[in-house]
Parts: C-alpha cells; sequence; structure tokens
C-alpha cells in the first residue's frame, strides 16, 4: 500500500490540471478508487502508470525566473565595493575582478580575459559616468550566484561611452547563467533609472551607504 | 469520385447505384471485390497446377544423379525471374504485402501479379522446400492493388481490395474462405471494421466456391476429413501446443539464421539461392520427402500411411526444417505457410507417436487428428495468426467437433511462440525496418512527416555581435518573437526570443551595451529539415522549447513550432483515418 493521495495531489503528481485528472478517472484511463468527488489515488499505481503511458505532465515547463530578493543588494554583499585610480579602462576592469574574494588566481585571469573580450567588442559605457562590463556568456565555472563588483574611480576614465562622457563608476556584472544575467541586468536598469542613485554613485559611497539606498529602491518597486 | 462510372458499362452502373449506400461507394467495392476474387482464386489454381506439372515433368531429372542441382537451378532461375526480369525485392511475398498496406496505401506494381508467381512456380517445382501460398498472397493482393488503381479507389478501398486478394488466394488454395477471411485481417489488414468485412467474405467465397466448381470436394489435403477428439485428448493437446510452438520457434530462428548467414557471406541475391540451393538438393537425395511443398506428406501423415517410428519422424522434421530454412533463408520466392503445415503435420505425429504407449488405445485419437491439430498449432506459432489456424482446420475437415481441442493446441502454441519471438516470421523484417505501422496511429504520423514540410522560412535571422538596440529595429520589421543567431560565418549559434529579453529592450542605455550574443540561449538544440515529427518531438522536448531552428548540415534553413506541429499532425491524422 502506496502513499495516499486526493485529486490535487494526483494533478500534481501528474504535472497535469485537477480537471484533466478528473477526466482521465471519469474516463476509466487512470487508476484510481471511489467516485467524484472522494477520488482516490495511490502514489505507486500513478507512478507507474505515468511511467507506462509515457505521460510527461507540463510541469517540464520552464518557470521564468522570478525572484522575490534584492539580487542587487545581494550581488554586491557577494561582491565588492571600493575604490582606486587606474590609468585605463582595462586597468581598471583589472582592479574591479581583483577586489574580490575567495577567487583563485586562475578564475581571476579567466574572468579578466572573458571581460576585456567582451571591452573589445563594444564599449560598455552605458553613460551618465557608468560603465557595465562583463564576460561576454556566462562563467559558469567559477560563478555560482550573481557577484557585483563596484568600483569608483578617483579620476574619471574615458572609456568611449555613447555620451562620450567619461566614466567614473564601474559596476563588474558577473552572473552564473543567462536567465540570471538578464534579471540583474533589469534590477541594474530600474536602480540605474533612480536620479539619487547616480548622484550617490558620483560621491563614491562606502558600501553601507551604497546598500541603502539600494535596498530602498528595491523596497519602492 | 469518378472512376468506376467510366471504366464499368453503363447498365451495370444502374445495377450498382440500386445497392449503392449513400456516399460510400460500397456497391462498387462489393462488385470489384468479387471480380478480385474470381481473379485471385484462377490464380492460386493455377499456380498450384501449374507445379504440379512440373514437378511431373521435373521427376525423372530429380530421381537421377542431376536431382541435386535441380532445386538449386529452380532456385535461381526463379530468383533471377523476381529479383534481375522484374526487379522486385526478394521475399516471401506476405511482409511486402503488408509493407505495402501499411507504409504505401496498399499501392502495388502490377508486375507484381506475375513476378512470384512466375518465381516460385520454377523455385517449388524444381524441389525447393517453400510453400506456394506466400507468392499466391502476393498475386492476389497485387490483383486487388491493380483493379483498385483502376476504379481510382482512396486509400482505405485500395487496402480493402487488396485484402480481398489477399483472402481470395488462401480460400483458393484450400477450399476454405473463412480462412482466407482470417489470414487477410489477422495478418494483412490488422483490422475488421463494418465497411472491410463484407468485400472480403465475398471476395474469399468467390474463389473458394471456383476452386470447389473446378476440383469438387476434395481439399488440398486429397479427401475431406475426419477429426475426433476426446476429453484425455485435450490435456494432450496443450502438451501439442507447447510442441508446436517451440518447433515455430524453430522455423522462424531457422529461416532468419540463413538469412543472415546469406548476408554474412556475401552471395548476392542470386548467388545465395544458387548455392543454398544445393544445400537443398543434397538434403533432398537423402530424403526426398523434404523437397517441395511437402503436401503430398502431409496425405501420408493425416492418412496414417506413414509407418515410421519416432526416430525416424523426427529425423523426417529436422530434415524438413533444415530444408525449409535454407530455402526461405536464400531468398528464392516461396512461402513459409505449407512447410509450418508440414511441420505442424509431423509434430503432430512424432506427438502421437511418442504417447501412444502411454494412453489405451481407444481414448487416444487417431495420428490424422493429431497431425491436423499439430497443423493449427504450427500455423498458430510460426504466423502468430491462431484464427488462421483453427478455421484452416475446421474447414478442411469440414466440422466443428474438434474445436475445444485446437483451440487449445493452437493458443498453447501462440502463446509458446511468443514467449520466444516478439514477432511473427512475417512481421519481423518489417518491424526491424520501422516499418510496421499501421495507417493512422501515431507512430506512423510521426514517422511518415517530415520537419521539411513544417518549415516557416520566412524568418529573419540577427548577428550575434548585434547589440539589443540594434535587435530593436530588426524587430519592428516583424511580427515574430523567435530569432535564429548567427555568427560572422553564417552557422547558427543560437536562438533569442524576444519575450526574454523584453524588460531591456525597454531601456535605451542598457539595450546599446548589452549583445545579442550575450543574452541569446546558446548552444546546440536544432532540428535537421529531414529528421521526422518524432525525432523533433523528442528534441522539443528535450530542449523545452516552443521554436526551434531548422538546419541542413550547418545551415540555417529556418524555424519550426511546436503549434505547426500540432496543426499538420491533426491534418495527417484526419488524412490517414478518413472513414469518407
Amino acid at each position: 500500500m502506496g502513499e495516499r493521495m486526493d485529486i490535487t495531489g494526483a494533478a500534481r503528481l501528474l504535472g497535469s490540471p485537477e480537471s484533466t485528472v478528473v477526466r482521465w478517472a471519469r474516463q476509466g484511463l487512470l487508476p484510481c478508487r471511489g467516485s467524484y468527488p472522494e477520488l482516490r489515488f495511490e502514489r505507486s499505481a500513478l507512478e507507474r502508470w505515468a511511467r507506462g503511458t509515457g505521460m510527461r505532465g507540463r510541469a517540464g515547463q520552464a518557470a521564468r525566473v522570478d525572484y522575490q530578493d534584492d539580487l542587487l543588494a545581494a550581488g554586491i554583499l557577494r561582491g565588492a565595493v571600493g575604490s582606486a585610480q587606474p590609468t585605463d579602462a582595462a586597468k581598471a576592469i583589472g582592479f574591479a575582478v581583483n577586489q574580490l574574494r575567495d577567487l583563485p588566481e586562475e578564475a581571476r585571469q579567466e574572468i579578466t580575459d572573458a571581460v576585456m573580450e567582451r571591452e573589445r567588442m563594444a564599449s560598455t559605457g552605458l553613460g551618465r559616468g557608468v560603465a557595465l562590463p562583463h564576460p561576454r556568456r556566462p562563467v559558469e565555472r567559477w560563478i555560482k550566484e550573481p557577484r557585483l563588483s563596484v568600483l569608483f574611480l578617483e579620476e574619471s576614465l574615458d572609456w568611449a561611452a555613447i555620451d562620450g562622457q567619461p566614466v567614473s563608476t564601474v559596476l563588474l556584472l558577473l552572473s552564473p547563467s543567462v536567465p540570471m544575467h538578464l534579471e540583474l541586468l533589469a534590477r541594474v536598469s530600474l536602480a540605474l533609472h533612480d536620479s539619487t542613485l547616480v548622484e550617490l554613485l558620483r560621491s563614491a559611497p562606502d558600501a553601507a551607504t551604497l546598500l541603502e539606498r539600494v535596498r530602498a529602491i528595491h523596497r519602492e518597486d | 469520385m469518378p472512376g468506376a462510372r467510366e471504366t464499368l458499362g453503363a447498365p451495370l452502373q444502374r445495377v450498382i447505384d440500386l445497392f449503392e449506400a449513400r456516399e460510400e461507394r460500397w456497391g462498387t467495392l462489393l462488385v470489384l471485390a468479387i471480380v478480385v476474387g474470381l481473379l485471385a482464386g484462377c490464380l492460386a489454381l493455377g499456380l498450384h497446377a501449374g507445379t504440379e506439372r512440373l514437378v511431373h515433368w521435373l521427376a525423372p531429372l530429380a530421381a537421377g544423379p542431376g536431382g541435386i542441382v535441380l532445386p538449386a537451378c529452380g532456385a535461381l532461375l526463379g530468383s533471377w525471374v523476381v529479383v534481375s526480369l522484374m526487379k522486385e525485392p526478394a521475399g516471401h511475398g506476405v511482409p511486402e504485402v503488408v509493407r505495402a498496406v501499411c507504409r504505401e496505401g496498399g499501392r502495388m506494381r502490377p508486375r507484381s501479379i506475375v513476378s512470384r508467381w512466375l518465381g516460385s512456380l520454377l523455385h517449388v517445382g524444381a524441389g525447393g522446400s517453400a510453400g506456394l501460398e506466400g507468392p499466391i498472397v502476393h498475386s492476389g493482393a497485387a490483383v486487388g492493388a491493380t483493379i483498385a488503381d483502376r476504379a481510382h479507389l482512396d486509400e482505405r478501398r485500395r487496402a480493402i481490395l487488396v485484402a480481398c486478394g489477399v483472402a481470395a488466394g488462401i480460400a483458393g488454395i484450400f477450399h476454405a474462405p473463412l480462412t482466407g477471411l482470417a489470414f487477410s485481417m489477422e495478418i494483412v489488414l490488422a483490422e475488421v471494421s463494418a465497411l472491410s468485412l463484407l468485400p472480403v467474405v465475398l471476395a474469399a467465397a468467390v474463389a473458394a466456391a471456383l476452386a470447389q466448381a473446378l476440383h469438387g470436394d476434395s481439399t488440398i489435403f486429397a479427401a475431406p476429413l475426419e477429426l475426433s477428439v476426446s476429453s484425455t485428448d485435450l490435456l494432450l493437446c496443450l502438451g501439442l501446443g507447447l510442441a508446436c510452438g517451440l518447433g515455430a520457434v524453430l522455423l522462424t530462428r531457422g529461416v532468419g539464421w540463413m538469412d543472415r548467414l546469406g548476408g554474412r557471406l556475401n552471395l548476392g541475391r542470386l548467388g545465395a539461392p544458387a548455392l543454398f540451393g544445393v544445400g537443398v538438393g543434397l538434403i533432398g537425395f537423402f530424403v526426398p520427402k523434404a523437397l517441395g511443398d511437402g503436401y503430398s506428406l502431409i496425405h501420408e501423415v493425416i492418412a496414417g500411411d506413414l509407418s515410421a517410428g519416432p526416430w525416424l519422424l523426427a529425423g523426417l522434421f529436422a530434415a524438413k526444417l533444415l530444408a525449409s530454412s535454407i530455402s526461405l533463408g536464400s531468398g528464392a520466392p516461396g512461402g513459409v505457410f505449407a512447410p509450418s503445415l508440414v511441420l505442424g503435420a509431423l509434430t503432430g505425429a512424432l506427438f502421437h507417436r511418442v504417447i501412444e504407449p502411454w494412453i489405451p488405445g481407444d481414448q487416444l485419437a487417431s495420428v490424422g487428428s493429431f497431425a491436423l491439430a499439430g497443423m493449427g498449432g504450427m500455423v498458430a506459432g510460426t504466423l502468430q495468426a491462431p484464427l488462421t489456424g483453427i478455421l484452416l482446420v475446421m474447414e478442411v475437415t469440414g466440422g466443428y467437433g474438434a474445436s475445444l481441442a485446437l483451440m487449445a493446441t493452437t493458443v498453447t502454441s501462440l502463446l509458446v511462440a511468443r514467449r520466444f519471438e516478439r514477432w511473427s516470421i512475417y512481421m519481423r523484417v518489417l518491424a526491424e525496418a520501422g516499418d510496421l505501422l499501421r495507417p493512422g496511429t501515431d507512430q506512423r504520423i510521426l514517422a511518415d512527416v517530415r520537419v521539411s514540410e513544417c518549415l516557416d522560412d520566412a524568418v529573419l535571422p540577427i548577428h550575434e555581435g548585434m547589440t539589443l538596440a540594434d535587435l530593436v529595429r530588426v524587430a519592428r520589421r516583424t511580427s515574430r518573437n523567435h530569432f535564429p543567431v548567427l555568427d560572422e560565418d553564417g552557422a547558427l549559434v543560437g536562438m533569442l526570443e524576444l519575450s526574454s529579453v523584453r524588460e531591456l529592450l525597454l531601456d535605451p542605455e542598457l539595450a546599446r551595451v548589452t549583445l545579442v550574443g550575450t543574452v541569446m540561449q546558446a548552444g546546440g538544440a536544432r532540428v535537421s529539415a529531414d529528421a521526422t515529427l518524432a525525432e523533433a518531438l523528442a528534441q522539443f522536448d528535450a530542449a523545452n522549447a516552443w521554436v526551434l531552428p531548422v538546419v541542413e548540415g550547418d545551415r540555417f534553413l529556418g524555424l519550426v513550432s511546436k503549434s505547426t506541429l500540432f496543426g499538420i499532425y491533426r491534418n495527417e491524422l484526419r488524412l490517414q483515418t478518413q472513414e469518407g
């Protein structure tokens, strides 16, 4: 005797709507006991049935990445916030990578190369003094969760940005997957629409102040 | 649908119209079924008469030393007719008919009416250890197909006329209309429907009546037979069924083994029959009874005229088994039906011989009865057609008294045979080639339709080096959501679904610094243009996608969507199961 379940449980197990499960039971296609609405199912019988009929249900459909969490804040916490005075964009990227903790040398090299490769294809200077360097494809080997390295430049650098303005804030974005990267970009986009935050960035704040504003933006959303 | 109205005369047409049931063209089908029955019946009778003549004519040659190479000559000539002259594939005949019905809507070439007919006449007439039933079935089926084409019938009705030809062929050989019906339903049509039943019965009855008119009451087994069975025999029939089942497996595997041997020796389609024919000739030199279709041997066994101890019977069985395996496995034209009847009769006789000492005389049925039951059992096991086996014995003995015993034997034999061989000797080749797909089934549709038929090539590919801002400009020109992404050599590197980057597109700053290559779904998920629907669906499942790119090698051809596939599947299903 296996685990007993009701219609709801059966529907979840089979990855199909409850109305479908009820219809199958009524048509004698599904092993069950009792009659509607007191239909009772048994787990192992259902599993055997699903295997035998090749039913895959609709549980396989990919759900969109939908996070309630404050990805940006979490990313900054896992990343780093700091300042430096590099002489050019390439060195700035190097600093941004190196200020991340817990990364072996091999990882730093690989990530830096990937980010530089992307930077060479087209500038990541957004405008309004912000640059968004990132690897061309997610570096899954080393990055298991989103990490943001925020580097404030004591002297702004030319970054061949769209608006021609020099860059004073470098946001290095590292994601484990494409969907996560897209989600992170969306959060960044939201944050950069906040004029208070953009102003704050120019002042090269410390981590705590930055996080406070980021969290506030997330709460408002 | 026009057609019959042009080919048949106006008065006949008026008669047909009297019986025409709505728009189903049923009347036409019935008339044509009668025609097919007559023609197929004639072919059946003609082949038997012709083969008998040839055997008689060659008898002096066969008796001498030349008899060793005679079967080889017959096999070679017969194969030459089928393969080289008529350019048809070698084979027993029945699998070809089944394949035609399953995959080609019952289409057969008119030359098939004579190809195997002539080929088997030469092969079996010269001593080849095979039967004429398969070739007759093939001829009859071709007759049905040809007439169906002349009358411009649709796929379903053509398949029915093919079944008519098959049933008529069998019915004509054995003077057994129900057996013909059972054979065509169990093996060829694999369905019995209101539409198909009556025409097939009609064709079979006509052929049997024709045979009756020409040969009187005598059947192929010489005289109407008795089959008496008592209650003890019922239990014994289970044992006989077991023996028949095992014998059926031996025959099926023997033929398959010889077939593979021929392939491995790489003798070619004419070399194998010739070489193997020498083997048959050698066997025939020592055991002449193992040659030919074996009906005279069956007569002897049934009549109890074969005075042989169990060892001799076993030896005869082995010789016939070997000879038939070689003849059939060589690819020379001939069928497996008659050899299984012979082996069944021998099994029955052997069983009787073995059991005899243990059962008091008056409680045991005659050796002839056991031989008949064995025949039914062997047919059930080899062809995996139990109904055919049962009805055959019932009809040739003209009685139903032994029905219980027969059923016990045939069903046991079938169960035993299926335990070892999933497919009958007819179906094995088809199943392995993936051709055993009945029309209107899910598997058939998924195997028939190719991705190239569902292709949408009005698609705008994009480049992986483009920014999302560039993409916005492209997206304006189309209403599509899915874009294939190509690299600078034009090779496919991924897909981009617009909805996945929707939010980014709304932010011009970010859109300008985000490359298509970074946010696309990279990788290999793609479908080949000549893939079947089944393969494509497997790809969709594995990639968890709704739209996939279609490629030919590396070249991008277009997109295919699951929703388009569904529409095409539905159309195909309607087409293949049309009632009207």
